[in-house]
């Protein structure tokens, strides 16, 4: 066979450095506490006494051994088995690294270009660690950073690079580390305290997006943000000081890297509960100043013997050496200008502008490539979660009630606030506000979740919604009793259909227009993350398909019961004009709904269509699948959703004939691709053009504007493949042995790869 | 080229043996494993270690697991895969990892689990090609902060199991199912951080 071992390996995943730490963090006030001590003074030994030497012991049991023989603890997990070390191998034992910390002097004199190096360094170090990688990789191999944290210093003035005893400092040399080095690796080390402190205040994934991990090293937790600032205030005044010491390149680059420092305190300090839509101009100035840094950036001279590995031996002990990150400064800057334009546009969802809104922009800001860090991510939940806890600003009823009302139009006086004013319990609406009140407690929990779970890492959010799924199909099951229950207080008439009366059911079709979204969302994500491979497409957008195709029908069921004349029911005889701004709100955007599905549903169409010509025409390669059946692995795919009551999945026969649809031709097939995807287009061309208010995007519209080009591009690519396809079919040129096909990921949206099929050539 | 001979582990002839493993294992790794990995899975499933052979060399070996996941379905898990450079590419591992699958399919296996990294397209394809199927994707799951793909491969129908789970081991499947974040404390398999 080919290739295909060429490189087949694989191996289990080291634990990372702390195992113990594998908890979620909920929401905390003081989620760090200063740690007493640093580690690598050591504790207050242990009397002798309580010492026994067991060598002999151990040696004359471990002699009744069989070679290989395990003496395992049931308790004795795989994950202790790999995370334990072999003490004295240099490539396990962190303690054999030679410590050049200890021989390392940070007073020795720096030529200027090196200093601004040694900053610049540091500076990617620290973005390494915004992008999940540990401080021992990353900024804690820096040995002036040891220096300066090794003493465990609780105070500013403890703080310094340890002069040694009677040694003469006042060299410019000298001057220039402790006015300048020493005060910028304060403002970093805090910063790095102020996000630490950030993302274990929301929920972010240890490990897998962040590394929280200090190694006991106290992050000047006890001195405050001001302090620093007024230090690096005073170090730029130093600068000012020195005239023409430097030249004007050097002097700018000290001066741009504190300035930025001195930014980015005030940024990571500063309480996301004050934060108003106006609060821009911390972020535009770091902004600024990062490419101040960014255009003076080769005035540096890289320094390689300022940073060590071997600090990890007093850190983390019990994992062996790893390597240091080597992250490019032009990625770090890029990440830091990232971080700067985004914490900015955070601060639009400040500026309530309705719900649906809200929503789309959370889901809008998630899609950006590259993802948002994961600090941007806790800090959008910061600010939200902010309004949504603060009294008075944006509560989970006021949120609710909006989304509800926008999206379903129910009778208004289940959302009266009248209703809470009434204490007669034999009253109608006092049983309606306890009927809300549930509502309001139960959806509002599984609302505020969704918000939370949008903002983790995409994998995360896939799994994720596998499981939340089931939380909203109960939901709908309890909301459709409360709506009928609801019933005998609102008088409701029932609407007469083709399927006989039938009621609007408000509750409950909000949530199950949300429960079907998400199931759309995994399938989409499906794709986005290839999870799915191009075998498995057909069918896979079948399922795309089929959720989109059951809301559309709901939309529809939604628009006839907003739809209905706004007739009062006797409880609220008020005089109202037939069609009121929030019933035309609601029908707007149920028709934008059904445009959105619409499109989506027929470009899936387009994708069922060729995909399944493709797989008819062998051009897919479907790998040989010695073991298992295709039946068993629908059912792995189709895990999340068994337990779904409506809509159900369907049995795998029925699946396979009705995506495969053998009494189709080929050449059929394309020709439905070809009006399917035709249809698509005309549907996004038209959710293209609608206004940024239309489409609730008034927080996020030129990221929608991007999602629908690309949406666009991908209705083209699917007809240009088809068409390419349709050619070679009636050529008789549609075989593996000329046709190769190709999936391009990178020029369509990220759910809807169209192929692009490709002559081989002889 | 002489031909290559595959024998299942054995574990009489450990120090030997396991010497040229952890050799083979480890020349891939960034990490070296602590003997106890290897003894680990040796001595509790050495029956489900295979070795390809060159002329009493060995030149590739897989490990594997066989136990009950989460109080749920036995799972099979491959947990090192490894074949000497200049051997790759002529189906040793392709081997190594059928025989490994067939031993477990003989002990009973509901389904067999591995992760690989998704820039692995050699591996994914090794994998594929025998049936696995993408069942998640896990973000920075590994050191050097690249993703994995979680690779399943289903032996027996998770329906029909599913209703011997809940008859037998109602309590575990409860407390995993409704718990918001338990998969969390889960440390079954290396950095298995959901189901």
């Amino acid at each position: 066979m080919g290739e295909a071992e060429s490189n087949g390996v694989n191996h289990l995943a080291y634990p990372a450095e702390d195992f113990e730490r594998f908890t979620i963090k909920e929401k905390r006030p003081n989620p760090i506490p200063a740690p007493a001590s640093n580690p690598i003074i050591p504790a207050p030994q242990a009397t002798m006494d309580s010492f026994r030497d067991v060598t002999a012991e151990f040696f004359e049991a471990s002699a009744k051994l069989e070679i290989g023989q395990l003496i395992k603890d049931p308790y004795f997990t795989l994950l202790q088995a790999v995370g334990a070390l072999e003490i004295m191998d240099p490539k396990m034992d962190s303690g054999m690294l030679q410590a050049e910390y200890e021989s390392f002097d940070a007073l020795q004199p720096r030529l200027p270009e090196e200093v601004v190096g040694i900053m610049d360094q540091l500076l990617c170090h620290e973005m390494a660690w915004h992008t999940g990688s540990a401080l021992s990789q990353t900024l804690f191999t820096s040995l002036y950073i040891d220096r300066l944290l090794s003493s465990s210093p609780s105070t500013l003035a403890e703080a310094t690079f340890q002069r040694p005893p009677g040694k003469k400092t006042d060299t410019p040399e000298a001057q220039l580390l402790e006015n300048v080095l020493q005060p910028f690796c304060v403002g970093l080390i805090k910063c790095c305290s102020h996000v630490n402190h950030q993302i274990l205040t929301e929920q972010i994934y240890e490990e897998e997006d962040f590394v929280t991990q200090v190694y006991g090293v106290n992050l000047f937790e006890g001195v405050k943000s001001e302090e620093i600032v007024a230090l690096l205030d005073s170090s730029l005044s130093w600068l000012e000081g020195t005239g023409d010491l430097y030249s004007e390149e050097i002097h700018n680059a000290f001066k741009y890297r504190l300035l930025l420092r001195k930014s980015l305190v005030l940024v990571f300090s500063s309480e996301t509960k004050e934060w108003s839509p106006e609060t821009t101009e911390v972020w535009d100035t770091s902004l600024e100043r990062v490419k101040k840094v960014e255009e003076t950036y080769k005035v540096g001279r890289a320094v390689p013997a300022a940073f060590s590995i071997s600090v990890q031996r007093k850190l983390a002990s019990q994992v062996p050496p790893r390597a240091m990150v080597n992250y490019p400064f032009m990625d770090a800057i890029s990440d830091l200008k990232k971080l700067c334009v985004e914490g900015k546009d955070i601060l639009k969802i400040l500026n309530f502008e309705g719900s649906t809104n809200l929503v789309n922009y959370f889901l809008s800001f998630m899609t950006r490539q590259p993802a948002p860090s994961p600090y941007i991510r806790s800090l959008l939940q910061s600010v939200f979660f902010g309004q949504v806890e603060n009294p008075g600003k944006l509560s989970i009823k006021r949120l609710l009630y909006d989304d509800l009302k926008e999206l379903c139009y129910p009778a208004a006086i289940l959302l009266d606030p009248q209703n809470d004013l009434v204490e007669a319990p034999q009253d109608p609406r006092f049983k309606i506000t306890k009927h809300m009140n549930w509502f309001i407690e139960r959806a509002g929990k599984s609302f505020m979740e969704l918000f939370r779970n949008i903002c983790q890492n995409r994998s995360r959010l896939r799994r994720t919604l596998c499981h939340s799924i089931l939380d909203w199909d109960s939901l709908q099951v309890e909301a459709e009793e409360v709506d009928s229950d609801l019933r005998q207080f609102t008088n409701e008439e029932a609407v007469m259909t083709p399927n006989g009366p039938s009621f609007a059911f408000p509750l409950s079709s909000w949530v199950y227009h949300y429960k079907l979204r998400q199931m759309e969302w995994i399938m989409l994500l499906g794709f986005e993350l290839e999870v799915f491979q191009t075998h498995e497409f057909a069918g896979m957008y079948w399922y795309l398909q089929h959720y989109t195709r059951t809301r559309i029908g709901h939309i529809e069921r939604m628009l006839q019961f907003a739809n209905r004349p706004t007739s009062s029911p006797p409880l609220e005889r008020r005089k109202e004009p037939r069609s009121n701004p929030e019933q035309v709100k609601t029908l707007s955007l149920l028709n934008f709904y059904l445009l959105e599905a619409t499109g989506v549903q027929e470009l899936a169409g387009a994708m069922i269509s060729l995909f399944t010509a493709l797989s008819r025409l062998n051009l897919l390669k479907k790998p040989p699948q010695s073991f298992s059946s295709d039946a068993l692995r629908y059912e792995v795919r189709m895990k999340p959703f068994f337990t779904i009551g409506c809509p159900e999945v369907a049995p795998f026969e029925d699946f396979e004939s009705l995506v495969g649809n053998p009494e189709i031709e080929t050449s059929e097939f394309l020709e439905m691709a070809s009006e399917s995807a035709t249809d698509a287009r005309k549907n996004f061309d038209q959710l293209c053009r609608l206004d940024a208010r239309t489409a609730r995007v008034v927080l996020c519209e030129e990221r929608y504007r991007t999602s629908m080009r690309e949406m666009m591009r991908s209705c083209i690519g699917v007809g240009v493949a088809t068409a390419v396809l349709s050619k070679a079919l009636q050529e008789g040129k549609a075989t593996p042995e000329l046709l190769d096909v190709q999936i391009d990921r990178e020029r369509y949206h990220p759910s809807f790869s169209a192929p692009k099929i490709v002559v081989k050539k002889r | 080229m002489p031909e290559i001979t595959y024998a299942p582990y054995d574990a009489t002839q450990e120090p030997r043996q396991l010497e040229s493993i952890r050799t083979l294992i480890s020349t891939d790794l960034s990490e070296p494993y602590s003997i106890y990995v290897y003894r680990y899975f040796l001595y509790q499933w050495g029956e489900l270690c295979y070795m390809a052979m060159d002329e009493g060399a060995m030149i590739g070996v897989v490990v594997c697991k066989l136990e009950t996941h989460r109080g749920g379905p036995m799972r099979g898990y491959i947990a090192m895969l490894a074949v000497k450079e200049h051997y790759r590419g002529k189906g040793i591992a392709t081997n190594l990892v059928k025989m490994a699958i067939k031993a477990m399919i003989e002990r009973g296996a509901d389904e067999v689990a591995l992760e690989t990294e998704i820039t692995n397209t050699a591996a994914m394809r090794l994998y594929e090609g025998l049936g696995f199927l993408r069942s998640k994707r896990l973000h920075r799951y590994y050191l050097n902060g690249n993703s994995a793909f979680r690779l399943l491969l289903p032996l027996k129908s998770q329906q029909q199991l599913g209703q011997r789970y809940h008859e037998h081991e109602h309590d575990e499947c409860c407390e995993h199912e409704h718990g918001e974040h338990d998969h969390e404390h889960e440390h079954e398999d290396v950095r298995d951080k959901d189901d």
